[in-house]
Formats: C-alpha cells, sequence, structure tokens
C-alpha cells in the first residue's frame, strides 16, 4: 500500500544543498509493524513527514493505495491525513488554547463526524486507551510532557487510521509508561493498523516485526520484511 | 461541524481578548461616526425643510437686486387685487443694538405689518402682535423674541416694559413663540417693528424683497408668473429673484444634501481607518498563528475549513463592533442634537451600511493571509515559530 522508489529530499541552502533523502526505495504492506531508527539528521523525520503526505518530495514517486501522491490535490490530501493516517509528532504539537478532549476531538471535527457529543464520547475513548481519562479537562500547559505526548497518540488513535505514524512516541515517557504504550501500539498492530514508528530505543525496535536503519537519507538495513 | 468551528474562534477570540477589543474598538469607532455624523446630517435636513414649511403655506418670496425704489405700492396693490394672492406683504430687515440698562444685545429686526403674522405664522404667546394702528401712525412699539428678552432683561415675563432700539425707546407689547435653534442661528433673538418705523431705523426707504401667499397651491405657478412679468417690467431682466416654497424646499435640499455627504464621508474615512485596523490585526494573528494552522491541516483540516476560522472571527469582531457601534451612533446623535439643537434621525440604512464595509473590508485582508497560510504543506507552518 505504501510504495516508494527513488525518493529524494532536497533543501536548497543557497550555496550548499542538504540531501535529508538520497533515493529511498520502500514498499510497506498493509497490517506491517515497523520501526526506524538512525543517528540524529539522518533524515527519519523527514521520510515519515513525507510517508503521512505533510510534505512533499523532491524526486520519486511516492504512491499511496495505489494513487500517486504528487498528483493529488489538497482536499484529497487533507482528507488522507484526516482519515488515513495518524500522525504522532516529535514536538506533539497540541493546540495551547484547546483543552485534552478538545484536541483530541479535533480530527473528528475536521472529518465532519457529526454532534459535539459523538465527537467528545470519542474522544473520550481514545484518551482513555492512553491512560489520560482523568486529564481531560487540562490544557496542554498544564499537562506534563508525558501526559502530553499521551494527548498526541490519543489525537491520532481517534480516527481510528489504517496508518499510525510516530516520531519517537515514547521519548518523553518513563519505562513503565513506555512498556504499556507499547503494549498498546501492538494491539492496534494486531487490529489491523499499519505502524511506523520512529525510535532510538533499541528494546522498542526490537518489538517491531521489521526493522529499518537510516544513515544519511539512505535505507542502510531492512530486517524482517514479510515477517 | 459549522458550529464547532464557530466555537473555535469565539474561543479563540476570547483567548486574545486585548487584540480582540482593539480590532473591535477600530470599527466601534468608525460604525458611530458614520452613524451619528448622517444622523445629525439629515437631522438637520429636516430641520430646515420644517423651518421652510412653518415660515407659511404658499409662499413666494421674491426680491428686486437693484432699482427696489422702482417697484411701487401701485404695482404691489396691483398684484394684490389681480385674483391667486391672498396677501402680498414687504419685509425690511436689518442688524441693530437692542439696549435695557447696562445691557447691549445685537439683535435682527424685522419691519412688520400685522399681516405678517398669519403670512408668516408668526404668534404671540402673550400681549399682542403689530396692529395697523402702529403701523399707520408708526408707533414705536415691538415684539420681541425670548432670546432676546431672556438676555436683556433676565426673563421673559416683559410686556410692557421699554427696550432701546438704535437708541430710539420702544414699548414691548407682546413676546413671540419660541421657535428655537436652527443650524442658521437662533430663531428668538429677534425683534419686530412696525413697518413704517423700521423704515427710519434701518434708512432704506423702501423694502427690497416681499412675501406673498398665494391664495391656493394651484395658484402657485400662476402668482409667480404674473410676479415675474411685473418685476420684469420694472427692474429688468436678471434683476430679481423669486422663489416659491417648493423651490426653496429643493434648493435647502441640495445644499443639506451635500453637507449630509460631506459629513458621511469624513466619518467614512474614519470607517476605513477601523477596517485598516481589522486587517492589520488579521494579517498579524494569521502570521503569528502559522503553527497552528500547520497543526490543523496536519490532522486533516481542508483548506476551506481553515479560511472558514478566520471568516467566522473577522464576522465576530466585526459583527459584535458594528452591534456597539450602531447603539453608540444612535446615543451620540441624540446626544448631539439635543447640544447643537438640531434633531438628528438615526436611519438603521446607514448604520447596517457602516457596519456591512467594515466587515467587507475586515474580511477581504483577513481572508488573504488566512488563504496564503492555508495553501502551505503542512511541515512548511509547522516549522514556523
Ligand atoms: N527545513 C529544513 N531546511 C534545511 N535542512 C533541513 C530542514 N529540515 C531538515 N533538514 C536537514 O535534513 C536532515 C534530516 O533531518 P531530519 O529532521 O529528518 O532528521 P532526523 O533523522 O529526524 O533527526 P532527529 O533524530 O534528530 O530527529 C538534517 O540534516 C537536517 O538538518
Ligand atoms: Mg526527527
Amino acid at each position: 500500500m505504501i510504495e516508494m522508489d527513488k525518493i529524494t529530499k532536497i533543501y536548497d541552502m543557497g550555496e550548499e544543498e542538504v540531501r535529508a533523502l538520497n533515493g529511498i526505495n520502500l514498499s510497506i504492506q498493509e497490517g506491517e509493524f515497523i520501526s526506524i531508527t538512525g543517528a540524529s539528521g539522518s533524515g527519519k523525520s523527514t521520510l515519515m513527514n513525507i510517508i503521512g503526505c505533510l510534505d512533499k518530495p523532491t524526486g520519486g514517486s511516492y504512491r499511496l493505495d495505489g494513487s500517486e501522491v504528487a498528483e493529488l490535490g489538497d482536499r484529497e490530501l487533507a482528507d488522507i491525513r484526516g482519515r488515513k493516517i495518524g500522525f504522532i509528532f516529535q514536538g506533539f504539537n497540541l493546540l495551547p488554547t484547546l483543552t485534552a478532549l478538545e484536541n483530541v476531538a479535533l480530527p473528528l471535527v475536521y472529518q465532519g463526524v457529526g454532534g459535539s457529543g459523538e465527537r467528545k464520547q470519542r474522544a473520550k475513548e481514545a484518551l482513555e486507551q492512553v491512560g489520560l481519562g482523568d486529564r481531560m479537562r487540562h490544557l496542554p500547559s498544564q499537562l506534563s510532557g508525558g501526559q502530553q505526548q499521551r494527548v498526541a497518540i490519543a489525537r491520532a488513535l481517534v480516527t481510528k487510521p489504517s496508518i499510525i505514524l510516530a516520531d519517537e512516541p515514547t521519548g518523553n515517557l518513563d519505562s513503565k509508561t513506555g512498556a504499556e504504550l507499547l503494549e498498546l501500539f501492538t494491539k492496534l498492530n494486531k487490529q489491523g493498523h499499519t505502524l511506523i514508528l520512529i525510535t532510538h530505543e533499541l528494546n522498542i525496535a526490537r518489538h517491531a516485526k521489521r526493522r529499518i536503519r537510516i544513515m544519511d537519507g539512505r535505507i542502510v538495513s531492512d530486517k524482517g520484511v514479510g515477517a | 461541524m459549522f458550529s464547532a468551528i464557530f466555537k473555535m474562534a469565539l474561543t479563540s477570540l476570547k483567548n486574545r481578548k486585548m487584540r480582540t477589543f482593539l480590532a473591535m474598538l477600530g470599527v466601534v469607532i468608525g460604525v458611530t461616526s458614520v452613524t451619528a455624523l448622517i444622523a445629525i446630517g439629515q437631522g438637520a435636513a429636516g430641520d430646515i425643510t420644517s423651518r421652510i414649511n412653518s415660515m407659511g403655506t404658499n409662499l413666494i418670496v421674491f426680491s428686486a437686486m437693484q432699482d427696489a425704489d422702482k417697484i411701487r405700492q401701485d404695482d404691489i396693490d396691483a398684484l394684490k387685487s389681480s385674483g391667486p394672492f391672498l396677501d402680498i406683504i414687504p419685509i425690511i430687515q436689518g442688524q441693530v443694538n437692542a439696549e435695557s440698562g447696562s445691557r447691549s444685545v445685537r439683535t435682527s429686526l424685522e419691519g412688520v405689518t400685522p399681516e405678517h403674522a398669519e403670512v408668516r405664522q408668526l404668534n404671540v404667546t402673550s400681549g399682542r402682535f403689530i396692529r395697523s394702528i402702529d403701523v399707520e401712525q408708526r408707533l414705536r412699539v415691538c415684539v420681541v423674541g425670548t432670546e432676546l428678552a431672556t438676555e436683556l432683561f433676565g426673563n421673559t415675563d416683559v410686556v410692557g416694559r421699554q427696550v432701546q432700539i438704535e437708541g430710539l425707546p420702544f414699548l414691548i407689547v407682546g413676546i413671540l413663540e419660541g421657535k428655537g435653534q436652527s443650524l442658521m442661528g437662533s430663531q428668538d433673538n429677534r425683534v419686530l417693528i412696525p413697518m413704517t418705523y423700521a423704515q427710519t431705523i434701518t434708512g432704506s426707504k423702501t423694502s427690497s424683497t416681499w412675501y406673498a401667499s398665494a391664495s391656493s397651491e394651484a395658484e402657485v405657478n400662476n402668482a409667480v408668473s404674473m410676479i415675474e412679468s411685473m418685476l420684469k417690467k420694472r427692474v429688468g431682466e436678471d434683476n430679481y429673484n423669486v422663489y416659491s416654497q417648493s423651490e426653496m424646499l429643493k434648493m435647502a435640499g441640495d445644499v443639506t444634501g451635500i453637507m449630509t455627504a460631506m459629513l458621511g464621508g469624513i466619518a467614512a474615512i474614519s470607517l476605513l481607518v477601523g477596517g485598516i485596523g481589522i486587517m492589520n490585526i488579521m494579517l498579524v494573528s494569521v502570521v503569528e498563528r502559522t503553527r497552528e494552522i500547520g497543526i490543523r491541516k496536519a490532522i486533516g483540516a481542508r483548506r476551506a475549513h481553515i479560511l472558514l476560522q478566520f471568516l467566522a472571527e473577522s464576522v465576530l469582531i466585526t459583527v459584535i463592533g458594528g452591534l456597539v457601534g450602531m447603539a453608540l451612533g444612535a446615543l451620540l446623535s441624540a446626544l448631539m442634537g439635543s447640544i447643537l439643537g438640531v434633531s438628528s434621525s438615526f436611519s438603521v440604512g446607514t448604520a447596517g451600511l457602516a457596519l456591512g464595509f467594515s466587515m467587507a473590508i475586515g474580511l477581504i485582508f483577513g481572508l488573504y493571509p488566512a488563504a496564503k497560510a492555508s495553501r502551505m504543506m503542512p511541515v512548511e507552518a509547522l516549522r514556523y515559530e
């Protein structure tokens, strides 16, 4: 369902250019559980942003569920981001003026999910899923880093997307909550969600069925394909 | 979904109270000033119209610009007896000093005959008007306006007292009914004396202005052409003016129309400034919220959703500000009206127009940056600090 062919991302910095991605060939099937590791600056986030349709590659072809992403219009891209993909950002990216519950319910607003009652109910369920049922009325600034991380995860889960992309989702969590989260991810994967997560923690990467390593914008190892 | 986006717009306005207030202030001031100034302008126009109407019905004013002495009493009498006229009365006017004890007031003097009372609708509240015998015998009696009475004597209970007009003592026999302020000045600071004595005081032997009243509205045109042919014969073409009441109303309407347009124009500038204020704040706000736009897009907001949210914000600002402005404008116009002594006519139409205008400005200039931000790829917007 995800097919990448010679994907490049080049930042033109005037005199020199930064090749953040340098020819990525990648094919991911529905229901896979993939970890991506690599040194800082190796291009992990850049790749993830392109997979999540938040960014456009400089070159190459990216096909998602059979359609060439470069040819999609703004509206179709918005709908893909809203329905198909749940994105958990490295820096949370919560809206500071909305409560945890409102942040989580927001994707449902843009999806056109009916009444506010239904949206609240679904947001509440998502927050309970990540163990934040008791912090729903808090603003992000009133939550700890780990709690904000979990609000961001709940927001990605609330639409029940087929692909979940997570950029260092356990980075701000203690090992106990990290383990709980990993359990949650495993469960989601069993339910059929495709899971791609960036991490630098090897014991988390180990839980993934397929492990990809990136260095200088290239895939240097890809273990467990089809496992 | 609409209500959810609308609610978010409201929340974001609440979260930026000071900024919302400032943006709103521009609209409030703009709509207030347009509403109030146009109300004053239209009110003043109404005053002038009703003043012209109060001068008497079917009134015709005519005057000779030179050679007024060539118009003899015979000519006037001939017109009078010719049918379409109820009456024709000469007017003698001038500025004089009126004194009582140590107080001296500059006032306007008019020479009148008893017929003036009816033709020009001049009523006395106490005492009596000038009588035929006063005119025939050139008696030194006068009727004064309420303002003049108050300035000279401190009250209006002055029938039977004496006033010095250009040094000559006159007996006050009546007080004129108050007509109030108008934009052309007070109508109550005046003194009326017998026509025959006015000629002595102002130094003009004959009148150069006459008030004629036609016997009916249908006769006005006929009366005007008779007056014109008499004037043409006596003082020659181009040397006279004849105005019927409807012509005066039209002229006054033209003048007050220009005045209202000028007031409205000045006010519209403040409205424009208010609109620019909104635009400024929307611009800053959108740029500042680029990251927020990025987040919303990343979780599935379409371009239309983003635009709708900013649209809702500007609409809220302008509608609330505009309604406050309309209320203040109505209040201010009433207040200014009572201070300036003119009536004000608040019109919901102009207020609505002002509101619509500021709204349009807020929308146009708020939407442009929002549209720009909503076109960015989410990563670019998210990277914005
Ligand atoms: N907007 C940008 N302009 C220029 N260069 C950029 C931009 N974004 C990323 N880069 C560069 O692209 C390379 C890859 O960045 P990326 O964020 O993908 O790294 P990463 O693997 O996610 O690192 P980390 O583990 O620290 O998050 C880096 O060298 C970075 O400096
Ligand atoms: Mg990164």
